[in-house]
């Protein structure tokens, strides 16, 4: 689809919107010092708007033992 | 008479990153030099940067570069994710001002071949914040700055 620069079925919103849906999904790479394209890892099932991660806070748990 | 079509990105099954893996570098030098805030990322086999600029007055717009297949023959090509602008010249008739049909940013004239094939994709961001300055005058005044191909 964004290659084509003809007219398409699709209204340029719904066209713009089904992209944006794609693109939430889309996978993280980067480019190694070789000009490699490398698939960042932990990304597969990631999501670039919607990703949640669990952050652990390690000085609490101390924090409790001591008390 | 017959013309024989060439897809230069598809010689040897390659797209043009796994073919051209210097050019590939230095993209992403450009990219993350000039614009720190944009993310490679991949939407089936092809690459995508992806990134919000602020316009001037504070409005903050997230954008997709695509690269084409045969890149750098023709441009990136951008679109705007959020908000995903519409900017109609005449809606009734479906016609957008200075967008493509399928909601890309118009941001050379075909004719003038204004993009260098030298050019990276943090040329095209440029290009493009330019755009969406020019499409917030726009809304305020009814007038595109700059020259218009339509």
């Amino acid at each position: 689809m964004p290659d084509d620069q003809t007219t398409t079925n699709q209204s340029p919103q719904d066209n713009l919107e089904d992209l944006k849906r794609r693109l939430d999904s889309a996978q993280d790479v980067h480019v190694d010092p070789s000009g490699k394209l490398v698939t960042q890892s932990g990304s597969d099932s990631g999501s670039k708007s919607t990703q949640k991660k669990t952050v652990i806070k390690p000085q609490r748990w101390f924090a409790r033992m001591a008390e | 008479m017959q013309r024989t079509q060439l897809q230069p990105s598809r010689w040897h099954n390659q797209l043009w990153y796994q073919a051209n893996p210097a050019r590939l570098l230095m993209e992403r030098k450009a990219v993350e030099s000039r614009f720190p805030q944009f993310a490679l990322v991949r939407d089936g086999e092809q690459l995508v940067w992806m990134g919000k600029l602020t316009t001037n007055r504070g409005e903050v717009y997230e954008i997709a570069l695509y690269y084409p297949d045969d890149f750098p023959i023709s441009p990136p090509r951008v679109f705007p994710i959020v908000p995903t602008i519409t900017s109609w010249k005449n809606e009734a008739a479906g016609e957008l001002k200075h967008q493509y049909a399928d909601g890309a940013l118009c941001l050379y004239d075909p004719k003038d071949r204004t993009f260098n094939q030298n050019s990276t994709a943090a040329t095209v961001i440029a290009v493009a914040a330019a755009w969406l300055f020019a499409y917030e005058t726009w809304l305020d005044s009814g007038e595109w700055p700059g020259l218009e191909a339509d």
